[in-house]
């Protein structure tokens, strides 16, 4: 049994060594901070561990853990839903007309205004560069709804001028 | 960006196709912003083997209790059938219910002294409704008899379970009466760790749990290292002093490696307590009463071999 558990714990070890940056950053587009992104890494890791005869048993363990990711973020999207918190005073947020399209505050913000199965669809196809079958697999659901879904997410995005102005973002800037 | 060989997608616009890649290289971009870190593997694997641990218990505690319950209608079955002689089932033991306020004190201990290191039930599940309560101190002053306790309420996993769970510890503290001092957030969601228990500390007088309390997050077992909570300490009952005709308790929580308190009284004299231990904390817990009359000069935690770990002179207000 010990020689069991540490052989589990290797395995687990070396996958999450390989997948934790990718889905940090995932996360980090869902959650839109930094400390929801890790806080819903280690949530998908977890039960990632706990199911890991599952996940190494899997044609794609990335793409398995992936899913877990995604549920997760969905789960705590419906708990939260609204999310009220009082503050002293206002947060800082980027102005949205006008705003520097440089800052990625804007996007990210932008993203965060998304429903959450759009962020989803749009993280999804044009982060992870998806297909559409296989966000449609991440997202446990069909391939017409990722089509809607990230066709409505990029349209908001571009509707609040922030996709617009960070077009240049990392490409012929 | 991948794409798959579809009509839709041969004759994609150029606009749209244009704002798919620009999507693509701002998210990767913005994705890029943050750096990675290094990977928490012993969090990861320490909660990931609570959990699993968590997970095997629900399922054999399931499994039992479907065989009770056959059991049972096998012998309720029986029972019918044989108009009598039907076997006796005996409920399977079920984890007592955590009262409400611990049982009356017993005898007069001595005053003001911790008792030796105590368990809880190590090794037992962590349920988050269920806490691992462990008298913490105990003494007599006046006739009257006096007992620290720490109700210590393991890390719920999901936010639902932390709102219930404060609605728990809330339902056994309005036990107490509308005296009640409540410290704990009206909403509780907002302040919910994951890896945190939360250390109820109380304390009763001739056996009914008094009004004032404290509530201490505290590093849940296989939570996080480093980042954790350091001890803390609060006077209870300072307010009720007059009407009590008792000093204040001390309770407070100590780093796992004091194994001694030292309180030096202002009036001359001083207190030792020794912490304890409850289940699989990740503190020690402590009670003492106050010296009647007296404030705190200072205190010093020693370790086991005696030596000094820290001493302060600015402690809590006793009188």
């Amino acid at each position: 049994m010990g020689a069991q558990n540490a052989a589990r714990d290797d395995e687990f070890r070396a996958f999450t060594g390989g997948a934790w940056a990718r889905l940090l950053r995932t996360a980090y587009l869902l959650a839109g901070d930094r400390h929801g992104a890790e806080d819903l890494v280690q949530q998908a890791l977890e039960r990632a561990y706990v199911h890991w005869n599952k996940v190494r048993a899997a044609d794609d363990p990335n793409a398995y853990v992936r899913r877990i990711l995604v549920n997760e973020h969905a789960r705590r999207w419906r708990r939260r839903r609204p999310a009220e918190y009082l503050v002293e005073a206002p947060p800082d947020r980027p102005a949205r007309a006008g705003a520097d399209p440089d800052d990625r505050a804007v996007l990210l913000a932008a993203l965060a205004d998304l429903p959450a199965r759009q962020r989803e669809a749009v993280v999804l196809r044009y982060w992870e560069d998806l297909s559409e079958s296989q966000t449609a697999a991440a997202m446990g659901c069909s391939v017409g709804n990722v089509k809607s879904q990230a066709a409505r997410g990029l349209a908001k995005l571009r509707e609040s001028s922030s996709l617009d102005g960070l077009t240049t973002i990392g490409g012929s800037r | 960006m991948s794409t798959e060989s579809t009509p839709g997608n041969e004759r994609m616009p150029a606009a749209e196709a244009e704002a798919e890649a620009a999507a693509a290289r701002a998210l990767s971009d913005l994705a890029g912003s943050i750096e990675a870190g290094a990977v928490p593997y012993d969090r990861l694997v320490g909660r990931g083997r609570r959990r699993l641990r968590r997970r095997r218990l629900l399922t054999v505690a399931a499994a039992g209790a479907v065989a009770v319950a056959v059991a049972g209608a096998a012998s309720a079955f029986g029972g019918y059938g044989a108009g009598t002689g039907g076997a006796a089932v005996v409920a399977a033991p079920t984890v007592a219910a955590a009262p409400s306020t611990p049982p009356a004190a017993s005898g007069a201990p001595s005053a003001a002294s911790g008792p030796s290191p105590s368990g809880g039930p190590s090794g037992a599940a962590r349920d988050p409704f269920t806490p691992i309560r462990v008298k913490i101190g105990e003494g007599s002053l006046n006739g009257r008899t006096w007992q620290a306790w720490v109700a210590e309420w393991p890390s719920p996993t999901t936010e639902r379970d932390a709102l219930r769970q404060a609605e728990t510890i809330r339902a056994e503290r309005g036990g107490v009466g509308p005296d009640a001092r409540s410290l704990l957030p009206r909403n509780s969601a907002g302040k919910w760790l994951p890896d945190y228990d939360l250390a109820n500390l109380y304390y009763t007088v001739d056996g009914k749990r008094q009004a004032e309390d404290v509530v201490q997050s505290v590093r849940a077992p296989g939570g996080p290292s480093g980042g954790g909570l350091g001890g803390a300490a609060a006077s209870l009952g300072l307010k009720d002093t007059a009407k009590s005709g008792l000093p204040p308790v001390l309770v407070g929580s100590a780093a796992p490696d004091v194994a001694k308190i030292v309180i030096t009284w202002e009036t001359g004299g001083s207190t030792e307590v020794v912490p304890v231990t409850a289940a699989d904390s990740t503190m020690r817990w402590y009670g003492l009463m106050a010296k009647p009359g007296s404030g705190v000069r200072n205190y010093t935690d020693y370790a086991a071999d005696g030596s000094v770990l820290r001493s302060s002179d600015h402690w809590l207000r006793t009188n």
